[in-house]
């Protein structure tokens, strides 16, 4: 019996395919990441080009940025009656004189909040052990983490569900790229607001048992 | 001695170039902004933490500072938040130096996989630190 040719390998994400033009390249590589974001991150090349990610990056995040912008600018009175903070202040959202002026720089603001995240991720990854592949792998996940932002497209919801699928991919992507877990890279993620919560209640125990010690005295004893 | 906190030197090599222009194109950015970062500062958000318990997040004071910052007040922005400022400048200075540095074949840190215990909880006790600078000043 003859033996069955082995499988054609999945290859490299469908971003960093060459000779494809770029947006099948781009709408596959979001696709792919919504449908099977593992396989993807799998087929996520390590030491090739940086720059590739990172272009996607600036386009998936400027067009969310850019579309953010516009559904805020549509419906900012409605929005802002349901902000908890600020709402009164003016706290949330440009003026509208502004929204042309933040579209035109979202490129340049992506570029830097791409990079500031991706060290700050890769600092806490340090701190959990994780970081087994330098920071140039946790730049390529933070990048091609951007495919969230295509769910800037739906109004009203949009953002918030973009952000969290961004958290999401994030949390897969650097599990697939550092080799550790799904857990592992989680608490990398989560770590700032953890490390937060549990120094929140130690001040919290500190100052209660002061208070109750100071004033416990005072009680009357059974 | 560095490599007991798991730090170890190598030369830059050709395959540094896209990382380095990627932080090159990021630090640029970020100097390009600046100058426009009084006018939208207004209109940044609340921090969520403060909101919620009065306290500064351990990021809170950062665009204080980075405004400090871009008016060239440095013992200012210092005092908004001085890891995140530290942090800024070696990043910004970093960034735009980091392709003729590669050109130049310079020493890069190749930080461990996984970094000794001792490094580790430098690294928090940094942050906690810092964070308590910023609970006691009151950011």
């Amino acid at each position: 019996m003859e033996d069955q040719p082995a499988a054609p390998g999945p290859g490299v994400i469908p971003w960093e395919e060459p000779g494809r033009p770029w947006w099948p390249r781009l709408t596959d590589t979001v696709r792919l990441l919504f449908t099977s974001p593992r396989p993807a991150f799998d087929r996520m090349p390590l030491e090739s080009d940086v720059l590739k990610p990172f272009v996607f990056a600036l386009i998936l995040g400027s067009l969310g940025t850019i579309l953010n912008l516009l559904w805020d600018a549509m419906a900012r009175s409605l929005w802002h009656g349901m902000m908890p903070f600020g709402a009164r202040t003016g706290h949330y959202g440009l003026p509208l004189f502004f929204v042309p002026f933040a579209m035109l720089f979202s490129p340049a603001l992506v570029a830097v909040v791409i990079v500031v995240g991706a060290a700050i991720d890769h600092l806490f990854l340090l701190i959990v052990g994780g970081a087994k592949n330098g920071f140039g792998a946790t730049l390529r996940v933070i990048c091609y983490a951007q495919a969230g932002q295509a769910l800037q497209a739906l109004p009203a919801c949009g953002s918030l569900l973009a952000v969290v699928a961004c958290i999401a991919f994030t949390v897969v992507g650097l599990s697939s790229a550092h080799r550790i877990s799904i857990g592992r890279a989680g608490l990398a993620i989560a770590l700032p607001l953890i490390l937060c919560c549990v120094c929140l209640s130690i001040l919290a125990l500190t100052v209660g048992s002061a208070l109750m010690t100071r004033f416990g005295a005072g009680f009357p004893q059974p | 001695m560095l490599a007991t906190w798991g730090v170890a030197i190598r030369r830059a090599e050709p395959r540094d170039r896209s990382l380095a222009w990627v932080l090159a194109l990021a630090a640029g950015s970020a100097a390009a902004l600046a100058p426009l970062l009084p006018a939208f500062a207004p209109f940044a958000p609340v921090c969520p933490f403060h909101a919620f318990t009065g306290l500064p997040c351990p990021g809170c004071g950062t665009t204080r500072a980075v405004l400090a910052l871009a008016r060239g007040d440095v013992a200012g922005a210092f005092g908004w938040n001085p890891l995140a400022v530290l942090a800024l400048v070696l990043a910004l200075a970093g960034g735009l130096l980091a392709p003729a540095w590669v050109l130049w074949r310079g020493p890069l840190p190749v930080l461990a996989p996984a970094l000794p215990a001792r490094a580790r909880t430098a690294l928090i006790a940094l942050l906690a630190l810092d964070w308590a600078y910023l609970v006691a000043r009151g950011v």
